[in-house]
């Protein structure tokens, strides 16, 4: 443990890149509550990839784009003014 | 060790969330989580269970969890699943414990709506994994920093 390998590089990598996905969502909450609510959207990075009302849907469209879905952020996005419990 | 936290609005309200990696063999990757200590166990949501290509085959039957306005959520067990995560220094540390994971070939053939509805309920951190790992939980709203730590 703690030992910087390629492994663990890539692991931070990783981590560090949902943190950025994580803030890039933040910052455009409000423009994804206008355009896309009660949908899923998928993020990686600073990169929006593609909005979908269906989750299942929307991993057909990243597996379409051969894009990694392992590394993106998919999110619900509800209407605005409406809070998720659970 | 202390592990920083993220405060940002999510699913229409602010919460406490978690980053960390799943080191779950194939099944690597990262996953966002909300810290919840009013769920007594940690769920991996569905859409993270799809993203990582989660085996369900392979996995036990776990519990139904029932949430505000919906049915029991069908689970498997995700025995010894492995995660990292990394501190304020950048060192990752490891944990393994059993968690949930949303079923999703279960969920499949149930009625759309409901499972539209199953969806949505995302990774929940809950108070097994802060317990096991006797792990405390810090909010100050007021300087506005969060973390959890644990020795």
């Amino acid at each position: 443990m703690n030992i910087l390998t390629k492994k663990n590089k890539n692991v931070s990598k990783e981590i560090f890149s949902l943190g950025i996905g994580s803030s890039f969502i933040e910052e455009n909450l409000s423009k994804f509550e206008e355009k896309y609510p009660d949908e899923f959207v998928a993020v990686r990075e600073r990169n929006f990839i593609a909005h979908n009302e269906n989750l299942i849907s929307l991993m057909k469209v990243l597996k379409e784009r051969k894009i990694d879905a392992s590394n993106v952020i998919i999110e619900f996005i509800p209407f605005k003014n409406e809070i998720v419990l659970f | 060790m202390r592990f920083f936290l993220e405060f940002r609005k999510k699913l229409g309200g602010e919460r406490i969330l978690i980053n960390f990696s799943s080191r779950y063999p194939r099944s690597f990757g990262p996953i966002q989580g909300i810290i919840d200590t009013g769920s007594p166990k940690t769920i991996i949501s569905a859409s993270d269970a799809l993203r990582l290509n989660i085996p369900f085959k392979s996995l036990e039957q776990g519990i139904a969890l029932r949430g505000f306005g919906k049915g029991g959520i069908p689970t498997k067990i995700l025995k010894n699943f492995k995660f990292v995560i990394m501190d304020e220094e950048r060192k990752l540390k490891e944990f393994k414990t059993d968690v949930f994971v949303a079923d999703m070939t279960t969920l499949k053939n149930l009625p759309r709506d409901f499972t539209n509805q199953c969806l949505q309920t995302p990774t929940i951190f809950g108070l097994d994994i802060l317990d096991k790992f006797k792990m405390n939980l810090f909010l100050d709203f007021e300087n506005e920093s969060f973390s959890l730590e644990t020795h």
